[in-house]
């Protein structure tokens, strides 16, 4: 009994439970700060949802089970790689190949196959089909040369990707097994016994974070010693690929290997410069094959398929001779050290912040890919725009939209009509199968606008052909099909952004060709423009591949356009509201910030005099600074300075403070009903209180946030574009199909749209956290290929804005018709990973329309796609997502997209600043608010709040018309997490026992004295 | 008797509410807790490393991953923190996670070669997450294989991580522990100043690296006369230090803001302030007095007669007012502000009203505005 009374005890046992209790606190505080990723990692949520029973279910799951749903989608994958795998040669039919054939297949990444990309985007192919398995499938047991490829296994030689987190491009590595290794090994014994066909894969991977290495800097740079016995080029072959292949090559010409086959498995498009030096009989490119694609490639080889992909970027001998790599890359401002600039590559860089160190120069203009090949090929046939001695044959291995059968097809009866209102052209061609198997067969539109004198006089640029039409049907062996295809007129406008500030209509010839890739469409073109023009054709200059003609007037079809229009494109048709200059900010030579930084835009007026060959150097002015490029807070320079400007230039009208957390019975589902315009909105926006506003704006990494004012329940969203991949939230991924281009490659819309459908089906059955479920997917991406070595190339569909922005359309379309709403990413001009936080992105307005954004219109308004997510980079000194031309004028105003825009990971990028983003038009932030909570405190401020109640209204919008409202008129009612709780709970324990003990404390101290006395 | 049994029930009780707690804390799902020993033994087991100098401001992510392939065909990985510089045994290293992952393998022939087939994940509210898989193969009794894990769990950015292993590699957590620890090199410096938990290496030629743990948060410079007079400037805002001279010690107190708003004050002291060298202040000013109020701390720069600049960290943001400034009968400044943006008024209202009363050793005190009448 003593002890129990004993004051050294209650002291001892008070002080440790108050220590237990303020920790409790302390972990409370820290943790409540991070709630909303803690959340997120632990897949719960701080709501709960009291399902409406009568609830409508608006998106029914479709009638498969999700055994049939994994064996269609595996199926699926399979088709699109069978349908864009593309055969570049077959030397004597050397493909198909008989079923008996055995197979020696060489390369480490014959048994480590690229199936997509890495970052975000990336996704576990653990379980995906191997080369192997797939030959086997095809090809029957025993078809593998099995020493060769336990060799491989065993080698210890193993392909590095770049690290998406702190990577950088000097850690990809090829490795490639020497070939002493293989004599080592004792291997070669085994060739002859496989010698039918020594099939040699190609890879080069490509992801998040780190652009292919092009040069040695690229490696030395980033503190590596060794280029991987390349000569830093990532995109040609390294010494032991060399070695390979002449040893390979070698046991060819002894008889010990019949045939030798290529297959490039890669969306980075490799330099193939090395083709004509070995003896190789055939070649595929195939991409990133997706987890089931390679059983394709495989039937493919065997003649079970007839290939039939098409390239969508421009193969080269020379990747280097696009006039888009000397500005390829991140580029110091000169001043940059002495401003205290700083760059990132990852939000875990500190730099991140501030992430304005860095600019590019998209000085090619519109010369991108074909457009830049084609048109200057072009113009040294006709001795135009000092083309110089063009060798276009050095520079193209294989053109744009090139892609040779097992059959061949013959075109006859081309026709154009134009509509009787105007507005588009049918186009229509006849299209034999001239050999004796069935096939599928893309016809390709190409259309070739006049180059004029006002163009000249004004900076306006034009390819000499662009993509605008295609279809795939199959044709039988002998039949014929009729190709109609319409053409949009508008689609044969250009941007003028330096006198009509719009999209014109020149007058002059306009030729519609059907080519069977762009090189053959301008071949056509030029035997029509020369027959049309009496001139004799120097047949030395003129060009062609195998299976193409050698250009084909009767194949082109001349309209005439009579008048200049500047007036009729000049108005949205999608929204009816004027296009006009929006970024002028972004290029130099309009941006008064800039001051006598000005550049020369490539022209074809005089390829040689323009061609860049040397990166401009920019200073940061002060109103550059002051325009964007800032990372002070405060002075005349500084954000609070800039959203004074912002509120001032967009928002001057909103002088009176909205109703906020106003009582009401208005449900989000009510406005299901309800026309994006309607009154109504305004009534349940009054409803939501600023705290809910900006916890729901600024709190989006990877879901939304529920609104209980209006019981609108939060969702998740998660990556794409190859599919579902759960990744950032951990979780297991669904079918992760190919790489973007092979989709696109495809030129199959049907093939696409059924893909849509299965990834937003693979969304809806996604396992919820018990609350939220899936309903927002970020992808897919729309960003073009401006060169071979984008990191994400993988994510983007072609070199072509026109054809990412048709084959979007219709994905986007699909995946929306089963309730998940997209992001198509990354909006945009992020063509590039080096620099990607906060680099300064110089372009001028024509080709940032007619190129960059043309894959994000296909997404809006002709997939109705409800959402963007905005990029890392600027588009001159201002970040895309407060960039207010780009946000309002080009994606609200001209293109009437509805739903949200969220950021891409904000997540310690205090760049993206809230109140400049709102006030721009971006609404929804894939970060947390922690550290960089701009908006705090702003609830009296009547443009912040305005701008606040729109970018809520977006996201509602968005969440409204997904599965997530398959709830119906809910109730959202808030929670505790159990984590929470625990913490909670704990804190509540430890305050009892101290409290307990410090009660024992005073009546030992009480009886103590007591008994002293 | 009694007095014990109380005493051993509550220390049960404490001790079961901190097994919870411990548990919560490490918690994967709860189904990754190792199997009770007995004929579960590991058949194969595998270490790998996440690592590199863009974790070094991110050191706790830092880590060895212990891979066990068991016979029961379970699979347990633990992680070793070793960013944290813990090399405490296994059993008291609160770097070490038993269970970080689990899973399951098997032997396969996979293309005909045989291998181990391996996956690992968390087990979240009975949904797998963060699952990965890979195949290891036997090169010459050496297996391999790789995983993309995550590199902060919620964090979002994965890596592949390579393993190598075979049937033996460590006998215990402890031999994987040794086998993984890394040894702190702290910076060169001439001196330092120490809080609990962060430390500032005071270097040659007026730089101080300021850590939060073993992970460096700032880079300051100082000045100091070698009499006594010393300021420390970090992220533009400049600190004065205090010296003892008679003590030959330094002392100052650095906010460090991790996400801007959630902040740890550090009272960094050094105990041989001799050893600090002597340099020029780089860039002079006017005179600036510190002082708080309103749980910040304000820094006032006098610019001449009339202006002043007074700011301070507010929620991650260095926040600078431009000011003209009145002085009263009792020497008090009053400010009032110049072209202050309309973002900035709620910042303002913290200090709007109040004066200033400014002190020899350029310390200043706040004298709140008195509570405006009511009715």
């Amino acid at each position: 009994m003593k002890k129990l009374f004993s004051k050294k005890l209650w002291i001892a046992l008070t002080a440790v439970f108050a220590v237990l209790m303020a920790v409790c606190i302390a972990a409370y505080c820290v943790t409540d700060f991070f709630r909303t990723a803690i959340n997120a990692a632990l897949q719960v949520t701080d709501y709960k949802v009291i399902q409406d029973p009568d609830a409508q279910i608006f998106y029914e799951p479709l009638a498969y089970s999700d055994e049939a749903l994994a064996e269609y989608e595996a199926q699926l994958c399979e088709d699109i790689e069978g349908e864009g795998a593309t055969l570049l040669f077959n030397k004597d039919n050397a493909l198909p190949l008989a079923k008996d054939s055995k197979f020696s297949c060489f390369s480490q990444s014959s048994v480590d196959l690229l199936y997509g990309g890495t970052g975000s985007g990336s996704m576990d192919a653990g379980d995906a089909t191997t080369l192997h398995s797939a030959l086997t499938s095809v090809f029957g047991e025993g078809c593998i040369n099995q020493d060769l490829w336990t060799f491989y296994v065993t080698s210890g030689y193993k392909r590095v990707n770049a690290a998406t987190t702190g990577g950088n491009q000097g850690q990809y590595r090829i490795n490639e097994v020497p070939w002493s290794e293989y004599e080592d090994a004792g291997v070669t014994s085994s060739f002859a016994q496989y010698g039918d066909v020594a099939l040699v894969v190609l890879a080069r991977s490509g992801g998040e974070g780190a652009d292919l290495p092009d040069d040695e800097e690229c490696f030395t740079n980033n503190g590596a010693t060794d280029f991987d016995s390349t000569d830093g080029d990532y995109l040609r072959l390294s010494a032991e690929e060399k070695d390979m292949l002449d040893h390979i090559l070698q046991y060819k010409a002894n008889g010990t290997f019949k045939k030798v086959v290529l297959l490039l498995n890669s969306a980075n498009a490799l330099q193939l410069d090395f083709l004509a030096d070995y003896d190789i009989d055939a070649a595929l490119w195939i991409g990133d094959v997706g987890m089931t694609g390679i059983n394709a490639v495989a039937e493919l080889l065997s003649g079970d398929r007839i290939p039939s992909g098409r390239l969508v970027d421009t193969f080269l001998k020379d990747n280097h001779s696009s006039p888009a790599m000397v500005n390829f890359g991140a580029f110091a401002y000169s001043n940059a050290d002495e401003l205290g600039l700083e760059s990132a590559q990852n939000n875990t860089d500190p730099g991140a912040k501030k992430a304005n160190r860095n600019y590019v120069i998209y000085q090619e203009g519109i010369y991108v890919g074909y457009r830049y090949y084609e048109t200057r090929y072009e113009d040294y046939v006709f001795g135009n725009g000092n083309a110089g001695d063009y060798d276009y044959s050095a520079d193209v291995a294989y053109p744009f939209g090139y892609g040779l059968s097992y059959t061949t097809f013959e075109y006859n009866n081309f026709n154009v009509e134009p509509s009787s209102d105007g507005k588009t052209f049918k186009v229509s061609v006849d299209v034999t199968n001239t050999g004796d198997v069935d096939a599928k067969h893309t016809v390709q539109i190409y259309f070739s606008s006049p180059y004029t004198q006002y163009d000249i006089q004004n900076g306006i640029e034009k390819a000499s052909v662009e993509l605008c039409g295609f279809d795939k049907k199959l044709i039988a062996a002998g039949d014929t099909q009729t190709y109609t295809i319409t053409v949009n007129k508008e689609d044969l406008t250009s941007y003028d952004a330096n006198v009509a500030k719009t999209y014109i209509l020149e007058d002059g010839d306009y030729w519609f060709t059907a080519g069977r890739n762009a090189h053959d469409a301008v071949n056509n073109i030029i035997r029509a423009k020369a027959q049309d023009a009496g001139v004799t054709l120097d047949e030395d200059r003129m060009y062609s591949f195998e299976g193409d003609g050698n250009g084909d007037a009767s194949l082109v079809a001349k309209w005439t356009n009579g008048e200049f229009d500047d007036t009729t494109f000049a108005v949205s048709s999608a929204t009816g509201n004027q296009i006009t200059n929006r970024f002028d900010n972004a290029d130099l030579n309009k941006y008064a910030g800039t001051a006598d930084q000005k550049i020369t835009y490539l022209t074809r007026s005089d390829w040689t005099g323009t061609f860049p060959t040397e990166v401009k150097v920019l200073t940061v002015t002060d109103q550059m600074w002051a325009d964007g490029l800032t990372h002070d807070e405060s002075g005349e320079s500084g954000r609070a300075a800039l959203v004074e400007r912002y509120k001032e230039a967009y928002w001057s009208d909103a002088t009176t403070l909205p109703t906020q957390g106003a009582a009401g019975d208005l449900s989000a589902i009510d406005m299901r009903e309800e026309e994006y315009d309607s009154e109504v909105w305004e009534q349940l926006l009054n409803q939501i209180p600023y705290s809910e506003m900006t916890a729901l704006i600024g709190d989006g990494f990877h879901l939304t946030q529920s609104v209980q004012s209006i019981n609108l329940p939060g969702t998740l969203d998660e990556n794409g574009p190859q599919g579902l991949t759960a990744s950032l939230v951990g979780g297991e991924s669904a079918m992760a199909y190919t790489s973007e281009d092979i989709m696109a490659a495809t030129f199959n819309r049907e093939l696409v749209a059924e893909m849509g459908k299965c990834i937003g089906e693979d969304f809806q059955r996604a396992p919820s956290n018990g609350e939220s479920v899936y309903t927002g997917i970020y992808g897919p991406g729309a960003n073009i290929h401006r060169t071979p070595y984008s990191g994400r190339n993988f994510e983007y569909y072609s070199e072509d804005g026109w054809l990412s922005g048709e084959i979007c359309a219709v994905e986007v379309a699909a995946i929306q018709e089963r309730g998940v709403y997209v992001f198509t990413k990354h909006f945009a001009l992020n063509d590039q990973e080096e620099g990607r936080y906060g680099i300064s992105t110089w372009s001028n307005e024509q080709a940032i329309r007619e190129l960059y954004l043309e894959g994000f219109e296909g997404s809006v308004v002709k997939g109705g796609g409800l959402g963007v997510m905005t990029s890392f980079n600027r588009l001159g000194v201002v970040w895309s997502g407060s960039h207010r031309g780009l946000m309002t004028g080009v994606l609200r105003d001209e293109w009437g997209m509805k739903g949200a825009a969220i950021t891409d990971c904000s997540v310690m990028a205090n760049y993206m600043d809230y109140r400049l983003g709102v006030l721009a038009g971006q609404d929804l932030w894939d970060g947390y608010r922690s550290g960089m909570d701009t908006l705090a405190g702003l609830d009296n401020d009547p443009a912040i709040v305005s701008a606040c109640r729109l970018a809520a209204k977006h996201i509602i919008y968005s969440v409204i018309n997904s599965h997530a409202m398959n709830i119906g008129d809910a109730q959202i009612i808030p929670v505790m997490p159990w984590w929470q709780a625990a913490i909670l709970s704990a804190t509540i324990i430890f305050a009892v026992f101290t409290a307990a003990s410090a009660v024992m404390l005073v009546v030992s101290i009480v009886r103590s004295k007591k008994q002293n006395k | 008797m009694k007095v014990k049994r109380w005493l051993a029930g509550l220390v049960l009780a404490i001790a079961a509410i901190c097994a919870v707690f411990a548990f919560a804390g490490c918690d994967n799902g709860g189904e990754t807790e190792e199997e009770a020993p007995g004929e579960v033994t590991i058949s194969y087991q595998f270490s790998g490393v996440m690592d590199g100098e863009d974790l070094d401001s991110f050191s706790f992510a830092k880590g060895a991953f212990w891979l066990k392939l068991m016979s029961d065909g379970s699979v347990v990985m633990d992680r070793y923190s070793f960013g944290n510089y813990n090399t405490s045994p296994a059993a008291e290293n609160e770097d070490y996670i038993p269970g970080y992952m689990s899973g399951e393998w098997e032997t396969t022939s996979r293309d005909g070669v045989d291998a181990l087939s391996i996956e690992v994940y968390m087990l979240t509210s009975g949904v797998k997450t963060n699952a990965a898989s890979g195949t290891a193969y036997d090169r010459n009794g050496t297996y391999s294989c790789s995983l993309r894990l995550e590199v902060v769990q919620g964090a979002g950015f994965y890596r592949e991580i390579e393993f190598t292993g075979g049937t033996t590699l460590y006998a215990d957590a402890d031999e994987f522990i040794a086998d993984n620890a890394k040894e702190f090199v702290p910076p060169q410096s001439v001196t330092t100043f120490t809080a609990e938990g962060g430390t500032v290496y005071v270097q040659e030629g007026g730089t101080a690296l300021i850590y939060s743990g073993y992970s460096q948060v700032a880079e300051a410079t100082y000045a100091n006369d070698g009499e006594g007079n010393m300021t420390v400037t970090v992220g533009g805002q400049t600190i004065d230090v205090t010296v003892d001279t008679a003590n030959n010690t330094a002392s100052f107190e650095y906010e460090y803001a991790i996400y801007g708003d959630y902040t740890t004050v550090y009272s960094f002291t050094c105990a041989d302030y001799s050893a600090i060298p002597v340099v020029a202040a780089q860039t002079p000013a006017g005179d600036v007095y510190t002082g708080t109020y309103s749980s910040m701390t304000w820094t006032l720069t006098i610019l001449d007669d009339a202006s002043c600049t007074i700011g301070a960290n507010m929620g991650g943001f260095n926040v600078v007012f431009n000011c003209t400034y009145a002085e009263d009968a009792d020497g008090a400044l009053t400010l009032a502000t110049v072209d202050m943006p309309e973002a900035y008024a709620p910042a303002w209202a913290a200090i709007d009203g109040v004066k200033w009363q400014l002190a020899d050793d350029n310390t200043m005190t706040a004298i709140a505005p008195a509570p405006s009448q009511q009715g």
